[in-house]
């Protein structure tokens, strides 16, 4: 029966995730690090404090060092996930082994730029939709914080294409990405989406860093087809344990990216610092209402994005702000005032007490004798004596009265950025006029495998203008 | 030992050819059909459909085969699609007297003049209007386009002419909505079918939760593809939609119940294929929780091994099932729910209907498969836990997290936040980590040339979270060495006691 169980599970185990265990999306997938003690090559978050994160990569010998002292990752190794590791160093402190998960990457990475928090991840992965098995662009790349957010959300079918103009950053994501063990479901690109789709190909340079770039179903890079890179056998073919040392990258063009990828993104995520730059490249990618969100601290930002939504035949354009407002718990006791009523009502008296004066019955022994005699009291007077007597043994039991309050934080965070959402229209713009009156016979409907009716592409427009 | 066969678990899955939802209305999905006014109506497109929109009863019919995302007009019981149409009431610019196009954006940055033409003139007199209502009502009945009566409307009105453009537009918007009847058909994903139930409720009453506490309980619950969560829902299946959302067809929602059946009304606004759903949500009843808790803590206690007698009675439940369902033959079964009980009854009834007796087999041999599937789960332990209830989360959360692998992310929503703090104090004691109790401060706003600024009326109150990471003090966090070998290696020594009573005591005495 157990053996049977056992092989269910493992069976089942090995259909989670992806098929290939190798780039097993540890970092973003759930469910295939169940029950397994840690190991040398897997990633630990590592508690220092309750709002103190890092994360260690367990290599047998290594070691690393923080505020608590030295630890060594052959302690790690072979530990479980909650699991205390002693200090080496300095004798009592300890730290606690988590596994990764999206929001603890994000608060234990080294930030490389200002990184989108927990709650405006969580809105943006779910006010656009996402969900396994989709197509994403983003950028920028930045510490990779959103990215992981929406890697946990697509996988383990899904492709995400993410944008970074500073190259050691793109160059680190990558490097990041190959570590967690996601490069599978990512394409870093070193480039800036916010430049004009008009230029020549030479000015407008976006450069590839991808190891593992994603073989379409024609067997042709969606990148490299226009580059003269070579197909990407090698790079499929290469093992995730030892990624091949990043080459030079090659060169690649805006234009090119948007048109291999145009009509085929189901979502778009903008954190640059002038998004609207990007509508175009976006409307030209996105399906048909498909949705895009930006991410923008500055107010005039916001209001040059919905502009270039507004153009681009985007709609149900939403802008928001989403702050958190944190609570503590408080173990304290409230002091009492003394109204001078005496010894039956003095210190410790309750509010029972003061609902039954209330009511008009004097001294509390009188009170209890009457409620019960009159049916519907009893059960009151019942419960607030059980209540008195189970104070009283509290406070023989330990002398406190105490409570737990909730508090909240004096300080929260004032601002992050206000977050933009839209849906892509179905339609090209359509020219206004006023005898554009009343609903017009539709067209038998075509339900068309396609989006339907495309639309223009600036790409295109652009090209055709130079 | 062939489980393989009988056993029910999904098949392998494949990649589903398109994550995004169908990009037109099929027969018989459910729709959203959003207002210029903001209200949101929820319509199952089919051939004989009927409902009521606002004040007008339509046919459904003309849903079918349109993309998602269109705009379509009421004309005049049906709807009928626009083409080309992106912004509800585009064309409806009757205030376009500057050449702007307002109705898509407004005036470029910087020509704001809302200060040239101000309301120092402006007197409330309700005699502006030169049409009377019954005029109007004529003219509807002559069958004039809403479109020409909004026109008429502003060329008899006197102050007209003295409205700002921004007030031209507005009030045009205003009338539209009255007499030209347009909505947006919109796909039932999590965040819309949220968003219109939250709007519906109206902002003031509590029937639904919040779409941004959905939203954190995905995030911090950590639900993704592959994972097996276990949803307490109180809201109707609006979570647990979501959820099966995210999960896209792989992993686990186990959906707990009270009562005699799962309340899932919301779940159908999702469209979620039924293929889908047959794999990955297994509806458990809570009130069979209880004895599954025996066995979790003897593990617990003896460090991650054990239990294993207490669970093997509902195993054999979950094999025997199996196999039932395999050979398609029923099994007879003593549980403890006292489902056994109606079995007997029935089995005395030799003149019952047969084929009625039959139904009601297959009836119950389902339910049996579901709710052996269920025990072995949870008797496997669960990767995520997502409440959302109205229960006392104090009494609830503590138990079902029992139910749960170590290291996994849990999150609790409440509408009060009196209880939440009860539960944080026995968490913190029972030392959960990462706990984090929360409320969210959400704010819209309107981004427009000269009249940007947060909306007039917002939601003030989006419910509280509670945030964290369940581990097991004591022996479990220690335990050396690997689950799944030992697992494998005990098979032979199972029905012996092992050290267990030594331990227990031991781990008693630590909590």
């Amino acid at each position: 029966m157990d053996f049977a169980l056992v092989q269910e599970w493992e069976r089942e185990e090995s259909q989670r995730g992806t098929p290939s265990t190798k780039p097993d999306g540890r970092v973003v997938c759930t469910a295939t690090k169940r029950r397994r003690p840690f190991q040398a090559g897997d990633m630990v978050v590592v508690m220092e404090r309750h709002d103190s994160y890092s994360h260690v990569y367990l290599e047998p010998g290594g070691m690393f060092q923080n505020r608590l002292g030295h630890f060594h990752h052959d302690d790690i190794i072979g530990k479980h996930v909650g699991a205390k590791v002693m200090s080496r160093s300095a004798g009592g402190r300890f730290i606690r082994l988590l596994l990764p998960s999206p929001e603890l990457w994000t608060m234990s990475i080294k930030q490389r730029t200002q990184i989108v928090q927990d709650l405006d991840q969580s809105m943006v992965v779910f006010k656009l939709g996402l969900r396994p098995g989709m197509r994403v662009l983003e950028s920028g790349t930045g510490s990779g914080a959103m990215s992981h957010a929406i890697l946990r959300s697509i996988s383990p079918h899904g492709h995400l294409h993410t944008f970074e103009f500073n190259e050691a950053r793109a160059i680190d994501a990558q490097v990041d990405f190959e570590r967690n063990r996601v490069s599978h479901l990512v394409t870093v690109m070193h480039g800036d989406i916010c430049q004009d789709l008009s230029l020549s190909d030479e000015e407008s340079t976006i450069v590839c860093t991808s190891a593992h770039m994603e073989t379409e179903s024609d067997g042709k890079d969606p990148l490299g087809e226009h580059n003269g890179l070579a197909p990407n056998g090698t790079a499929a073919a290469s093992q995730p344990e030892a990624p091949p040392p990043l080459a030079h990258p090659p060169a690649v063009s805006v234009a090119p990216v948007a048109r291999t990828l145009r009509g085929r993104i189901d979502a778009v995520f903008l954190d640059v610092p002038s998004p609207w730059l990007a509508i175009p490249l976006a409307a030209a990618v996105l399906k048909a209402n498909a949705r895009i969100a930006t991410y923008s601290p500055c107010f005039e930002q916001v209001f040059k994005t919905c502009e270039a939504l507004r153009e681009h035949n985007f709609h149900s354009i939403r802008t928001m702000e989403v702050r958190h407002k944190q609570f503590e718990l408080r173990r304290t006791c409230m002091p009492h005032l003394d109204f001078g009523d005496g010894d039956s009502v003095g210190v410790g008296e309750d509010l029972g007490g003061a609902a039954e004066k209330g009511n008009g019955v004097r001294g509390d022994d009188q009170n209890t004798a009457h409620a019960r005699e009159t049916g519907p009291k009893k059960s009151e007077s019942e419960g607030m004596e059980a209540w008195r007597s189970k104070r009283k043994h509290r406070e023989a039991e330990g002398g406190k009265d105490a409570r737990p309050f909730a508090k909240a934080r004096p300080v929260m965070r004032g601002h992050t950025a206000f977050l933009t959402f839209a849906v892509a229209g179905l339609h090209p713009p359509k020219s206004l006029g006023p005898g554009a009156v009343g609903p017009t016979v539709p067209a038998p409907w075509i339900p068309t495998s396609g989006p339907p009716a495309p639309a223009p592409d600036p790409v295109d427009e652009l090209a055709a203008e130079a | 030992m062939a489980a393989s066969a009988s056993s029910p678990l999904p098949s392998p899955s494949s990649p589903p050819p398109s994550a995004s939802p169908p990009a037109v209305i099929q027969e018989g999905a459910w729709v959203i059909l959003q207002m210029g006014d903001g209200r949101n109506f929820f319509a199952c497109a089919q051939q004989k459909g009927m409902m009521r929109l606002g004040r007008v009863t339509i046919s459904l019919s003309g849903l079918i085969g349109v993309p998602y995302g269109s705009v379509l007009e009421v004309h005049p019981d049906r709807l009928v699609p626009l083409p080309g149409t992106t912004e509800l009431y585009e064309d409806l610019s009757v205030g376009d007297m500057d050449g702007n196009d307002f109705a898509r954006g407004g005036a470029p940055l910087g020509e704001y003049d809302g200060v040239s033409l101000d309301n120092r003139d402006f007197a409330d007199t309700n005699t502006a209007q030169r049409l009377s209502m019954e005029e109007v009502e004529e003219l509807k009945r002559s069958g004039a386009s809403g479109q020409a009566i909004i026109q008429a409307l502003a060329s008899n009105s006197d102050t007209w002419e003295k409205k700002t453009a921004f007030a031209k537009q507005k009030w045009t918007q205003k009338k539209a909505h009255k007499y030209v009847v347009r909505v947006r058909a919109l796909a039932g994903c999590g965040s819309n079918v949220a968003e219109a139930l939250f709007v519906k409720s109206g902002l003031v009453k509590t029937t639904a939760i919040r779409p941004d506490s959905i939203a954190q309980l995905l995030s911090f619950g950590n639900v993704a593809a592959g994972a097996r969560v276990l949803v307490l829902d109180s809201y109707s299946g609006v979570v647990l939609g979501c959820i099966l959302e995210r999960l896209g067809g792989e992993g686990k929602a186990i959906s707990l119940y009270a009562g005699a059946q799962a309340h899932i009304d919301h779940l159908k606004y999702f469209n979620l294929p039924t293929d889908q759903l047959a794999q990955t949500l297994v509806h458990f009843p809570a009130s069979a929780l209880a004895e599954l808790e025996v066995g979790r803590a003897r593990r617990r206690a003896e460090g991650g091994e054990g239990g294993e007698e207490e669970d093997a009675r509902f195993l054999a439940t979950a094999e025997e099932e199996a196999r039932a369902r395999a050979s398609g033959k029923f099994v007879l079964h003593t549980t403890r729910e006292g489902e056994g009980q109606g079995e007997e009854k029935a089995a005395g009834q030799e003149d019952f209907d047969r084929a009625k007796w039959l139904k009601y087999l297959e009836k119950k041999r389902r339910r049996l498969c579901v709710l052996a599937e269920g025990r072995r789960l949870l008797i496997e332990g669960a990767d995520c836990l997502v409440v959302a209830s109205r229960h006392d989360p104090s009494v609830v959360v503590p138990r079902l997290l029992a139910f749960l692998e170590d290291g996994a992310a849990f999150a609790v929503y409440h509408e009060y936040l009196e209880p939440l703090v009860a539960l944080y104090a026995s968490l913190m004691e029972a030392g959960m980590l990462r706990l984090q109790m929360l409320s969210t401060w959400w704010r819209e706003y309107q981004i427009l040339p000269g009249r940007s600024h947060p909306h007039m009326s917002m939601s003030s109150d989006g419910g509280y979270l509670l945030t964290g990471i369940k581990v097991s003090q004591g022996e479990a966090g220690q335990r050396e060495g690997g689950g799944e070998e030992e697992r494998q290696g005990q098979e032979g020594e199972k029905s012996s006691g092992k050290e267990g009573g030594g331990n227990r005591k031991r781990h008693r005495n630590q909590r």
